[in-house]
């Protein structure tokens, strides 16, 4: 039996503004560049802008965007996530990447429902 | 259109597990040891409370998840002074760990990578001379 587990993966982390939407980025990662493994949470920053901005509000609501990709594809992903994320702005956030030892392959079914349709719906 | 990203290598992904209404503190200590900033999130931790016993009562099953990025001359500093502050010897008050990070990167100003360019090349002879 082929062993299933993928070795050769890395994780994309990238912190974005709350004003930006993620989710359109997420269709993006996953209608241009063909990758499913990736998610979104909320989550709030300190430091940097946040820290200028508003500091009474006990910091800045950020969406962190975490993708899982093939190592060979990693470099061009994180460069489309620095451009989605508006990254070469000031005070947008920021993205790293780093190697994970193992991942477990995820296969779509076949006949896919329209997830935009349901997300919306 | 293809930007140019700039690219901070020798970075450090510090990770804090503590109970709810903690993480101020923790990023508190961490900006005082050298840290710029972090990324604070909520989770639900399982585990530490059927250990306790009783005492489990007071362990707080709400977290908050702190996330540092740090340089990696900074990063033994700013982990050790949070352990420290956050109290993480006591059991049940929470966890931390440190990664490497293969790159980050982020907003950095011209004048900046000007700087870092020019230092760069101003230290290039004496890596030839030495090797």
């Amino acid at each position: 039996m082929v062993n299933p587990v993928r070795h050769q993966q890395r994780m994309i982390t990238c912190i974005i503004s709350a004003g930006l939407d993620a989710q359109k980025i997420l269709r993006g990662l996953k209608d241009e560049k063909q990758i499913f493994t990736a998610g979104i949470f909320h989550a709030r920053g300190i430091g940097g802008s946040a820290y200028y901005r508003s500091s009474m509000a006990g910091g800045q609501e950020k969406n962190v965007i975490i993708a899982i990709v093939p190592a060979a594809r990693a470099d061009e992903i994180f460069s489309y996530l620095y451009e989605a994320g508006e990254l070469y702005k000031p005070h947008y956030g920021m993205m790293y990447m780093e190697k994970i030892d193992r991942a477990t392959p995820l296969n779509l079914p076949d006949e896919m429902p329209d997830l935009d349709a349901l997300a919306f719906n | 259109m293809s930007r140019e990203v700039v690219v901070l290598t020798d970075v450090k992904l510090i990770t804090c597990i503590v109970q709810r209404g903690e993480a101020d503190k923790v990023v508190k200590a961490a900006q005082a040891a050298g840290a710029q900033g972090a990324t604070i999130y909520f989770a639900r931790g399982i585990g530490i409370q059927d250990r306790l016993g009783v005492l489990g009562i007071t362990i707080n099953a709400e977290k908050e998840v702190v996330k540092m990025v740090v340089s990696g001359d900074q990063a033994d500093r700013i982990f050790e002074r949070i352990y420290l502050e956050a109290g993480l010897n006591i059991p049940g008050r929470g966890f931390m760990h440190m990664t490497t990070l293969e790159k980050a990167a982020t907003y950095v100003p011209h004048e900046i990578v000007k700087k870092l360019c020019s230092h760069g090349q101003e230290e290039q002879p004496e890596e030839t001379t030495d090797g």
